[in-house]
């Protein structure tokens, strides 16, 4: 993972002084924030991604329209459910698919409550991503992968290091290779997703991690995916594996 | 066309388009330089610094571009301005004057190059026209 472009001493003290403690492991984008965010994610009256983190705990305790139960009702405490959370995405040896967090409340959404899943993006479904990922807060990102989806990790990681779109570029050209160099006024952090959903500046709004694989999809002029579907399920299992041991700090604050 | 191309034809020829070449050239610059820095054209200072803007706002991803006009030749400028990759293997600098070869170009842009001829020739211009200033005359 070392940067190539540590030939070049500037960088390379960049980079060095990033590392701080084992060398070469992952780094959370918090590493690679100025003061003044890293501040703003750190204070708990100001981080305005706990508006959500809020929101999705009303929504925790409340019954859906239709007579339907609240999801606390079932399932106590989100603090329940966060063991859960840094080992998504996983797989379901039933349906032989990978699903992920907002797939697993939509499907209870349905099944359980007897409601329409909330949609992709949608505040309710930001609200309670939020939620039980606070409640994971501190956790460290799995490194399990079952052996059946020993596969879909492999499209994954391959995903990663697929060069695409019309500026020819892969999650890796800037992720790896330029981690620590900066985009026009953003310092390009490793790409990690243990701070999602994440309060984007540039979003001026909470988004998930499928919203924020479109926009680095749509940045190199390339045909973004669906929420939801297969290939990002399987970039997001390779990026939790990628960056296992991170610790999960949602609701994280990024320009 | 088959002008003759008489001494004295030329030498009219030179006298008109001389004064208008000049001003030409210093436009074609300026539309280099816009260009460049357009997010929707070239947008260079996503990853270069660009001489004028603020470096807060530009890329270091790749080599300031200040004083690059005597660094490279014009022959030099103009490969890289076609396909980076090709004269700098493993290069991440996008191809601008060839259509990608890499998946999921969306429709609209598939067959396209990223700048046209003629943009890529006015900030082929401009780039050899950004010299550095302790050498006033280029070496090639
Ligand atoms: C042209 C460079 C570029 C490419 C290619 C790119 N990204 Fe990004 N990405 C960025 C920038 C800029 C940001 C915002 C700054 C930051 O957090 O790194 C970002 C942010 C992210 C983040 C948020 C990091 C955090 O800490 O919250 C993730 C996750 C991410 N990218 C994943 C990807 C994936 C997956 C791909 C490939 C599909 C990809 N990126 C391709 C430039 C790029
Ligand atoms: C009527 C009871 C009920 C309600 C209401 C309910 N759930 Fe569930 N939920 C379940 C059951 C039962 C499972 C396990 C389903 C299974 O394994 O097939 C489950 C599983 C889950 C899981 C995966 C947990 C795991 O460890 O695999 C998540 C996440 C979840 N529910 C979120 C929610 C959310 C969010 C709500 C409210 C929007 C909600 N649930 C409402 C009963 C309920
Ligand atoms: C995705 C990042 C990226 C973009 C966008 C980009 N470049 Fe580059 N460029 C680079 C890199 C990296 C290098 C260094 C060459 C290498 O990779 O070895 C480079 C090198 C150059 C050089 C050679 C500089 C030198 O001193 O050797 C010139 C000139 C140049 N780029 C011009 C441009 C222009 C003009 C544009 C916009 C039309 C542009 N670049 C867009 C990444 C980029």
């Amino acid at each position: 993972m070392f940067p190539r472009r540590c030939a070049r001493a500037g960088l390379c003290l960049l980079f060095l002084s990033l590392s701080a403690g084992p060398a070469l492991s992952a780094q959370s984008g918090l590493a690679y924030l100025g003061d003044e965010l890293r501040a703003l994610q750190a204070d708990p009256f100001a981080n305005p991604g706990l508006l959500w983190v809020d929101r999705g705990e009303a929504l925790w305790h409340q019954a859906p329209p239709g007579g339907g139960s609240a999801c606390a009702s079932c399932h106590g405490p989100a603090e329940t459910l966060a063991p859960l959370v840094p080992a998504l995405p996983r797989w379901n040896s039933e349906s032989r698919r990978l699903e992920h967090l907002e797939g697993l409340i939509r499907q209870c959404q349905t099944d359980q409550q007897g409601t329409a899943p909330a949609p992709y993006e949608s505040e309710a479904l930001l609200a309670l991503t939020a939620r039980l990922s606070f409640a994971a807060r501190g956790r460290a990102l799995s490194n399990q992968v079952a052996p059946e989806a020993t596969e879909a990790l492999a499209r994954g990681k391959a995903f990663f290091y697929q060069q695409r779109g019309q500026l020819e570029l892969s999650c890796a050209d800037c992720h790896e290779r330029y981690a620590g160099a900066r985009l026009r006024g953003d310092r390009v952090s490793e790409g990690m997703i243990n701070g999602f959903p994440i309060y984007r500046l540039t979003w001026q709004t909470l988004g998930s991690r499928h919203r924020m694989f479109r926009w680095c999809n749509e940045a190199v002029r390339a045909e973004p995916y669906a929420y939801g579907a297969e290939p990002y399920l399987e970039l997001e299992l390779y990026l939790r594996q990628r960056g296992a041991g991170l610790p999960v700090e949602t609701p994280a604050v990024r320009r | 066309m088959a002008l003759k191309a008489t001494p004295a034809a030329l030498a009219l020829a030179l006298a008109i388009s001389l004064e208008p070449l000049a001003v030409t050239e210093d436009a074609r610059i300026a539309d280099g330089a816009r260009l460049a820095a357009d997010p929707q054209a070239g947008d260079c200072g996503i990853c270069h610094h660009l001489p004028g803007h603020d470096a807060r706002d530009q890329g270091t991803v790749g080599p300031p571009l200040a004083g690059v006009g005597s660094r490279l030749d014009r022959a030099t400028l103009e490969a890289l301005m076609t396909d980076a990759r090709a004269l700098r293997p493993g290069s991440i600098m996008p191809r601008y004057g060839v259509s990608a070869t890499a998946p999921r170009v969306p429709g609209v842009l598939q067959g396209e190059a990223l700048l046209s001829p003629s943009e890529r020739a006015a900030i082929v211009a401009w780039l050899e026209s950004l010299k550095a200033p302790t050498q006033a005359t280029p070496h090639g």
